[in-house]
């Protein structure tokens, strides 16, 4: 084909890049129709930035994004400021170890707890101890709904549609200072906040899933923590101790609990942990 | 460390959970804004139950599902997603930009390519992505990537 005539056929199509934008905008919805857990999250990513690429507004996109980015870090360290609730450094340390394990950056020697130490529903991976709790048993006998649950626990939960047990004994120098719960795709998430007037913390969170295939592997960071597991109740409960501020973790057919406190001895904590019912 | 790592994550996922949002409300970048921050505020609420997460990104993707279902219902009507909510320009001055020796910048393969499309393939993309043994959306990328060259 002659140059000129070449030139004059590109210069006259306006349709090539709506074309794109029509087969670009079908493989993603092809995407976003699939179950949550199918779903190629980098193939949607990529999809999205080439229409944003088409549109041309990218520029104006990728700035406003870094004010957005700007905004939410502004907003954490609001949050830090006036709430002590979330403030825990432990905790977010935790999740530091945690993000850094899954992302591969770094990576702790298994030898830290041990192979023998846990029974096969432990896993080792990468340097972090993987809980899989999809096959555990229902051991929840006892969620009736008595007069123990003195602050309405399981209560607030049933307003969810969760149906859980909650402890009988929480020392009496705690009170409930905040409770929030979520529906999230696949589960629902009950938190409970106790504070006292010494600044004691003591959280239990319930999640209960669909289905306990559901449940995804807890993975929990071994650097400087002592991981214990302990049978309460016929639950196998893994007991973190982290300087003295301890967390517990088990699942209970498709439920899962966790329990974290901050200046309670262990004693009590397990207290707390065995009178679930 | 503990504001590193929250910053850390915002800054890692930001600009993909948006896109994700981005996608799913007719892309819409007020919607997408919003329904983003939310995700990232709800990340801020749950760092304790985050704690026993392996997963940060599934989460993330979980949660941002979960907003937006509740952001449509509350905010918008559920028109389909459709790619005419989003403008795709007409470069109204590519004729001038492609005057002159513009195609002498290609390779033979994209003169050839060029040449199929505006030419014997004119009229059947898919026989020409078939020829090319490539998918139509990969052949209007070529395409889109050519015209760039050119401008």
């Amino acid at each position: 084909m002659d140059k000129n005539l070449l030139s004059q056929c590109i210069s006259s199509d306006t349709s090539s890049d709506k074309l794109l934008a029509e087969e670009l905008h079908a493989q993603l919805r092809s995407e976003l129709d699939k179950p949550l857990k199918s779903r190629d999250f980098e193939k949607i990513n990529q999809l999205t930035l080439e229409i944003r690429r088409l549109s041309e507004l990218d520029d104006d996109i990728e700035l406003k994004n870094q004010n957005g980015i700007h905004y939410v870090k502004t907003q954490f360290k609001e949050n830090k400021k006036t709430s002590r609730r979330f403030s825990t450094a432990r905790i977010i340390g935790s999740l530091a170890c945690c993000f850094a394990i899954v992302a591969g950056v770094n990576a702790y020697s298994m030898s830290t707890l041990g192979m023998s130490f846990f029974s096969a529903i432990v896993n080792f991976s990468k340097g972090a101890v993987s809980l899989d709790f999809s096959n555990t048993s229902d051991n929840s006998e006892n969620t009736d709904n008595s007069s123990y649950d003195k602050f309405g626990i399981k209560e607030k939960c049933a307003d969810y549609g969760v149906v859980c047990s909650a402890p009988a004994f929480i020392p009496d120098e705690f009170a409930l200072s905040d409770f929030f719960c979520e529906k999230l795709t696949e589960s629902v998430a009950c938190s409970f906040y106790f504070s006292s007037s010494d600044e004691k913390t003591l959280n239990i969170t319930v999640e209960q899933y669909e289905n306990s295939q559901d449940i995804p592997s807890v993975l929990i960071p071994n650097k400087e923590m002592s991981l214990q597991q302990s049978v309460i109740n016929d639950n196998l409960v893994y007991i973190l101790d982290e300087n003295n501020c301890y967390t517990a973790v088990y699942s209970s057919g498709n439920t899962v609990y966790l329990f974290y406190c901050d200046g309670l001895d262990y004693d009590t904590f397990e207290k707390i942990i065995a009178s679930m019912k | 460390m503990s504001d590193m790592l929250l910053d850390s994550i915002v800054d890692k996922y930001y600009d993909k959970i948006y896109n994700y949002c981005f996608a799913q409300l007719n892309y819409s970048h007020h919607d997408a804004t919003d329904c983003t921050q939310e995700v990232f505020f709800t990340l801020l609420k749950k760092k304790k139950i985050l704690v026993f997460s392996p997963n940060i990104k599934l989460w993330l993707y979980r949660t941002a599902d979960n907003v937006i279902r509740n952001y449509i219902r509350k905010n918008l009507q559920k028109n389909p997603l459709d790619i005419d909510n989003i403008d795709i320009p007409v470069d109204n001055n590519f004729e001038v930009k492609c005057s002159g020796n513009a195609l002498d910048a290609l390779s033979d393969e994209e003169i050839a390519l060029l040449e199929d499309y505006y030419g014997e393939f004119s009229a059947d993309r898919e026989a020409l992505a078939q020829k090319y043994g490539i998918s139509t959306g990969n052949l209007y990328k070529k395409i889109h990537d050519i015209k760039l060259k050119l401008r």
